[in-house]
C-alpha cells in the first residue's frame, strides 16, 4: 500500500523565535526525505511536530490524507520515532526494554522477533546485560531495534548514527534500504552523508533558508 | 484496543525492584517522622494517641511526595515518555504509572501503619480505621501527585515546585484521614462516614487525575 505524509504551510516557533514558517512538502513510499539545515534551524522541532509531540503554530500535517496526530491510531501504529534521546530504561535489558516496547504498542509477536532483530544490529550477545552497562553507539542500536518489531510504515529519524561506528552505520543504512524497498518511508535528520541509499530515492528538504 | 496499563506497570515495578533504594527511602522517611515527632514533644503514654491521626496522615503525605518528582521527570529525561505518549491509551499508561508509584511507596507504609499504631497506643478498631484511611487515601495521595509531576517535568526546581502544588490540594485527603481515626478513638460510629468520603474522593481522583495528567505530560513535553 502506498502511504503518504503531506506537510503543508507548516510553521513552528520556539519560545518568541520563528524557526521555519510555510513549509510544504511530501513524504512518500519508498523515499527518504533528508532535512538538512544549520544548528538551530529546527531539525529536531520539524521531526517532533510531524511525530505529534509538539504542536505546530499554523499549518498541517496530513498522514493519508487523516491528521498526523497523536489522536489518530492510525498514524501512531505506522510511525516510528527515534529521537536525540533513545527512549530505553537503564535498568532493564536490551531484550526487556524491546519487549517493553512490543508489549505497549501490541506488536505482533514471532517467535524469536527479539533475537533475529538484535542479531541484525550485532548486539544478540549484549541482550542480557542492562542497557547502562552497554556504550552509547550499543544504546543506539538497541533503540534502532525498535523500528524492527512489528510492521510500520514511517520512520522518523533524528540524528540516527550519533555515537555508531562505522560498520553499525552500514547496518542501519541497509536496514533503511531495506524498509524502503518494502515501500516504506522515511524523515531523516543526520549531518552526516548517505552513503548506500541511491540519489534518486533521496528528496532534500532545506531549513533555515529565508 | 489492547491495554497498555499491564506492560507500563510491569516495568516500573520491575524498575522499583532492581533500584529498591526508592522504597526503603519513602519508608524510612515515614517511619523517621512518625517516631522523632513524639519524641521531640515529649509526650505521654496517655496522650499519644490523640498525636496519632494528625501525624501519621501528615509523613504519609510528605512520604508519598518525597518520590514524586521521579515519577515521570525520568521517563522525560530518557525520552521514554514519548513512547508512552505516542501508545493507545495515554491515559492507562498514567494510571499504570500512579499505581506503580502507590504500590511502591503508599502500599507498604499502609502495611505497616498498624505497628505505628501500637507504637501509638491505639489498639482494636482504631488500628484497623488508621489501615483502612490509609488504603483509601494513599492512592488518592498519589493521583494529585501525579498531576503536579506531570506539570513539573524538564523545570529546574521540579521538586520543590511539586510538593508547592501538591501539598494545598492534598489538604482535603489529610483532613479526612485523619478525622477517620480521630472519630474511631472519640466517636466511632462517625467512623465510616469519613472512610466513604475517602473513597469517594479515591473514585473521583482515579477517574479524573489521570485525564489531568495525561494532559498536562502532552504540554510539558512539547
Amino acid at each position: 500500500m502506498s502511504n503518504q505524509l503531506s506537510i503543508q504551510g507548516l510553521q513552528c516557533e520556539r519560545g518568541e523565535h520563528i524557526l521555519f514558517s510555510d513549509l510544504s512538502f511530501t513524504v512518500k513510499s519508498g523515499k527518504v526525505c533528508f532535512v538538512k539545515g544549520s544548528n538551530g534551524s529546527g531539525k529536531t522541532t520539524l521531526l517532533r511536530t510531524i511525530a505529534g509531540y509538539t504542536q505546530p503554530y499554523a499549518g498541517k500535517i496530513n498522514w493519508n490524507d487523516q491528521a498526523a496526530t497523536l489522536a489518530n491510531p492510525s498514524y501512531t501504529q505506522s510511525c516510528r520515532y527515534v529521537g536525540h534521546q533513545n527512549g530505553l530504561k537503564q535498568g532493564l535489558s536490551a531484550r526487556e526494554n524491546l519487549e517493553f516496547f512490543q508489549q505497549l504498542y501490541a506488536l505482533e509477536k514471532t517467535t524469536d522477533n527479539f533475537t533475529s532483530v538484535l542479531k541484525k544490529l550485532d548486539i544478540e550477545n549484549k541482550s542480557q546485560l542492562p542497557v547502562r552497562n552497554l556504550s552509547q553507539g550499543q544504546q543506539r542500536k538497541v533503540a534502532l531495534a525498535r523500528l524492527l518489531l512489528g510492521s510500520s510504515d514511517l520512520w522518523i529519524l533524528d540524528e540516527p548514527f550519533t555515537s555508531l561506528d562505522q560498520t553499525s552505520r552500514a547496518i542501519i543504512e541497509d536496514l533503511m534500504q531495506q524498509h524502503l524497498d518494502q515501500q516504506g518511508a522515511i524523515l531523516l535528520v543526520t549531518h552526516e552523508p548517505l552513503m548506500k541509499i541511491s540519489s534518486e530515492q533521496i528528496n532534500v528538504i532545506e531549513l533555515g533558508h529565508e | 484496543m489492547s491495554s497498555t496499563i499491564f506492560p507500563v506497570l510491569k516495568r516500573d515495578l520491575l524498575l522499583a525492584y532492581r533500584n529498591s533504594t526508592d522504597i526503603v527511602i519513602s519508608l524510612f522517611f515515614f517511619i523517621v517522622v512518625v517516631a522523632l515527632i513524639p519524641i521531640s514533644l515529649n509526650e505521654t503514654e496517655s496522650t499519644l494517641p490523640r498525636l496519632a491521626p494528625g501525624l501519621v496522615w501528615i509523613a504519609a503525605l510528605l512520604s508519598s511526595i518525597l518520590s514524586l518528582h521521579r515519577l515521570f521527570a525520568e521517563d522525560h529525561a530518557d525520552g521514554s515518555l514519548d513512547l508512552l505518549l505516542s501508545s493507545s491509551s495515554v491515559y492507562q499508561c498514567v494510571l499504570a504509572k500512579i499505581a506503580a508509584h502507590w504500590l511502591v511507596t503508599g502500599l507498604p507504609l499502609t502495611l505497616i501503619s498498624p505497628v505505628i499504631g501500637l507504637a501509638y497506643n491505639l489498639h482494636g478498631e482504631q488500628l484497623s480505621t488508621l489501615f483502612i484511611s490509609l488504603l483509601v487515601g494513599t492512592p488518592v495521595l498519589s493521583c494529585i501527585g501525579a498531576i503536579g509531576a506531570a506539570m513539573t517535568i524538564g523545570l529546574r526546581s521540579g521538586s520543590s515546585l511539586i510538593a508547592l502544588i501538591v501539598l494545598p490540594l492534598n489538604i482535603p485527603v489529610m483532613v479526612y484521614g485523619s478525622a477517620a481515626v480521630r472519630a474511631s478513638i472519640n466517636s466511632p460510629d462517625n467512623v465510616m462516614t469519613y472512610l466513604l468520603l475517602l473513597t469517594a474522593m479515591l473514585i473521583i481522583a482515579l477517574v479524573f487525575a489521570p485525564l489531568a495528567t495525561a494532559a498536562a505530560l502532552k504540554i510539558s513535553n512539547d
